[in-house]
């Protein structure tokens, strides 16, 4: 893995809800292929962390730069950054009005990146990576929680992202569904994707994640290999966490 | 009743086509400004907020006979007389139209607001995350949903316009209502004038309800 | 309980004792504006020519006549529906209306009806008025003569529903002509000083007003109606009253 290949680079990033501070200042580097799982306690600021990345939140200040563009400013073509990094989201999100087969090739054949034959052939060959082919023609209120994100998880793939964001993908879920969903972000890991992943899924962390950021109150307290986050952490707060969650 | 039909029956009829043709004009200028300033006051922007907000109230505070005769009257004299921009003169349909259109356009403003507001707004997130610009992603899959949810609200204010058309009986417009004001005015029968007239909305509206069903079914997962 | 039950039955008693010795009593219709016949003065007082006229004749034929200023279409109901005995609205007496089943008295005022337009307006006469807009009050016999005028001269007609409007709707410019009543349209546009003009000889004959009733058991109201209207002619009280509304 080159170190040196910077896909995000975040500097200083402070982030207001009106006089709420959510985020005081984060500064990070997230690097080409890497695996970067962000755990800590609800109201941490985890999930507004991984939302500024794409800039669904709109920044207060700092830096945050995506595949060389500044999207902290409001100059930026934010469309065009979010073109390459995907999303997940807890509640999957899934377009409710479309079959399974429209959400995953509206955005490629709506913004002109294929036509509607080649975005419907990738997109049954994303459903058959998910186990979901048999579904392209369903609509979304007819498919469990699992098959949902599989689903949300192929959409986001359809736009070849380099970069996926995951914003807790397994919490809405009923337990029997957490595996085949954690099964499918595991082999986009193997297979080199840069990802962030916002989760309370230790198991995985531990197993999938190149690096672990603890945050709380804000900041990043901890990070390191899962080894050295889970195996040996500094901050006391970080082994306070640990010990309610493990 | 039987010498009313005979005798005015054609003419109640020509009325009940002018009422269709109100109301449909009415319709079709209140769906665009209920477009236009529902989706001014979702946008995340203070000033469209603002105007739309202004716009709603206003028309909500007025009662639609005072609207009927500001529009009919006032407009012109304002022009006119005060403005000094000579020879503008409104047919009825026309102010008639202004008239519902503004009125309708109001609520129709406050139900395709409420029906924006009800999808979800992970709907909104999720087409932004994929690259798309915020006006594409409301037109594919924001309004598509938001229709669904708004069609009862939409057909109940469409009857309650369409009902609303008697009100601009006033200004003159030859209407069911002020037809039938006409034909009781000659035959001085007034229930049975009533009757009919009643009969013949129900009809329409009857129609509206039975059309606004069939269509409601078809869209079962949004537009 | 008993003293309530007690006391409502005596109410009731008292009640239904007045209105039998009240059978002298009837409710009479009207409109709510139709100047100078009925309207609602400075001060807030119903009057008018029909309204003077029918106390003159209540109180001439010693029944006692309780106005209600309902409205054209609401007066009409209301006899229809026995809520008031006899309608007196400048109505004119038709035959049409008189097939529907209601009953007129003698006349009580024969009007002309005119063509009235904007002061220095083009037009001069009915031929003018091909391919223009109309106005006329609901159910008057000015919107009859208009009607009787309207296929020879090719014009197009709107319908108010109160005076006030239909002459807003020719100064406003909606309309190019109205036809009304001339004695009310000459006293209105003097008491109004209104920019509009009565087109010289565009009077017709006239038709006369009529104090109507609905069913044919008011007849004696009717004739009533017709004795105290002879009456009021012949002491000069008619004269006087339509002398101080139609100057």
């Amino acid at each position: 893995m080159d170190s040196k290949n910077v896909k995000i680079h975040v500097s200083h990033l402070k982030k207001n809800f009106g006089k709420l501070e959510v985020l005081r200042d984060i500064s990070n580097d997230i690097t080409e292929g890497e695996v970067v799982v962000v755990i800590g306690p609800s109201g941490s600021g985890k999930s507004t962390f991984l939302r500024c990345l794409n800039r669904l939140e709109d920044i207060t200040s700092g830096e945050v730069v995506v595949d060389g563009v500044n999207i902290a400013d409001k100059k930026a073509d934010i469309n065009k950054v979010r073109e390459n990094v995907g999303m997940v989201f807890q509640h999957f999100n899934l377009f409710n009005n479309m079959n399974v087969l429209r959400n995953l090739t509206l955005a490629p054949v709506d913004l002109g990146k294929m036509s509607k034959a080649d975005a419907q052939k990738q997109a049954m060959k994303l459903l058959e990576r998910v186990g979901l082919a048999d579904k392209a023609q369903a609509f979304p209120s007819q498919l469990s929680g699992g098959q949902k994100q599989r689903v949300a998880i192929a959409r986001a793939l359809a736009m070849n992202p380099d970069i996926m964001l995951f914003d807790e993908p397994t919490s809405a879920l009923d337990p029997e569904m957490v595996g085949e969903v954690l099964e499918v972000m595991k082999e986009l890991a193997r297979e080199g994707m840069t990802m962030v992943v916002v989760t309370h899924e230790m198991g995985f962390a531990r197993e999938v994640a190149d690096r672990v950021i603890f945050m709380d109150g804000g900041y990043i307290l901890e990070e390191g290999t899962p080894e050295e986050v889970f195996g040996n952490p500094q901050n006391p707060r970080t082994k306070d966490f640990l010990n309610k969650v493990l | 009743m039987l010498r009313i039909i005979d005798v005015y029956g054609e003419l109640l009829l020509k009325a009940m086509g002018q009422t269709l043709l109100l109301a449909l004009c009415g319709l079709f200028f209140a769906c665009i400004l209920g477009l236009i300033f529902g989706l001014m006051s979702v946008v995340k922007n203070r000033p469209c907020n603002i105007i739309a907000r202004i716009f709603v109230d206003a028309i909500r505070g007025v009662p639609m006979i005072v609207l009927a005769y500001f529009i009919y009257f006032g407009v012109p004299y304002l022009l006119n007389t005060i403005m000094k921009i000579g020879g503008v003169t409104l047919t009825a349909l026309q102010a008639g139209t202004a008239c519902l259109a503004l009125n309708c356009g109001a609520y129709m403003a406050e139900i395709i607001r409420a029906g924006i507001e009800s999808v979800d707004k992970g709907q909104m997130e999720a087409a932004r995350s994929l690259g798309m610009p915020y006006w594409r992603s409301m037109y594919r899959v924001v309004l598509p949903q938001a229709i669904r949810t708004m069609i009862p609200s939409i057909i109940n204010q469409f009857i309650i316009t369409l009902k609303d058309t008697s009100i601009l009986s006033v200004i003159g417009f030859p209407e069911l209502v002020n037809t039938a004001k006409n034909v009781l005015a000659n035959t001085f029968m007034s229930f049975q004038t009533w009757a009919i007239v009643a009969v013949m909305y129900l009809v329409i509206i009857q129609t509206l309800s039975v059309l606004a069903k069939h269509l409601e079914r078809r869209l079962k997962h949004g537009l | 309980m008993k003293k309530l039950i007690a006391a409502i039955l005596a109410c009731m008693l008292v009640l239904s004792m007045s209105a039998a010795l009240a059978a002298d009593k009837y409710v009479i219709a009207m409109d709510t504006v139709f100047k100078p016949f009925e309207y609602t003065d400075a001060e807030g007082n119903f009057v008018g020519i029909d309204v003077d006229i029918m106390k003159a004749i209540a109180e001439d034929q010693g029944f006692e006549a309780e106005l209600k200023s309902l409205g054209w279409d609401a007066a009409i109901a209301a006899c229809q529906a026995g809520q008031a005995d006899g309608l007196i609205a400048g109505a004119s007496i038709t035959d049409e209306r008189k097939a529907s089943g209601w009953i007129f008295s003698d006349g009580y005022f024969t009007a002309t009806q005119c063509m009235t337009v904007l002061a220095g307006s083009d037009i001069k006469g009915f031929a003018d008025l091909s391919g223009k807009m109309v106005a006329v009050k609901t159910g008057t016999q000015g919107a009859a003569y208009a009607e009787s005028l309207k296929e020879a001269n090719g014009f197009d007609i709107t319908y108010f529903e109160d005076s006030p409007t239909m002459y807003q709707a020719v100064i406003g410019g909606q309309c190019v002509a109205c036809f009304e009543d001339t004695p009310i349209m000459a006293a209105t546009i003097k008491e109004n000083a209104l920019p509009l003009e009565i087109v010289e000889g565009s009077e017709n004959e006239g038709a006369p007003y009529g104090f109507a009733v609905f069913k044919a058991e008011k007849q004696e109201l009717i004739d009533k109606f017709n004795a105290g209207l002879a009456n009021i002619k012949a002491n000069g009280k008619y004269d006087e009253i339509l002398a101080k509304y139609l100057d």
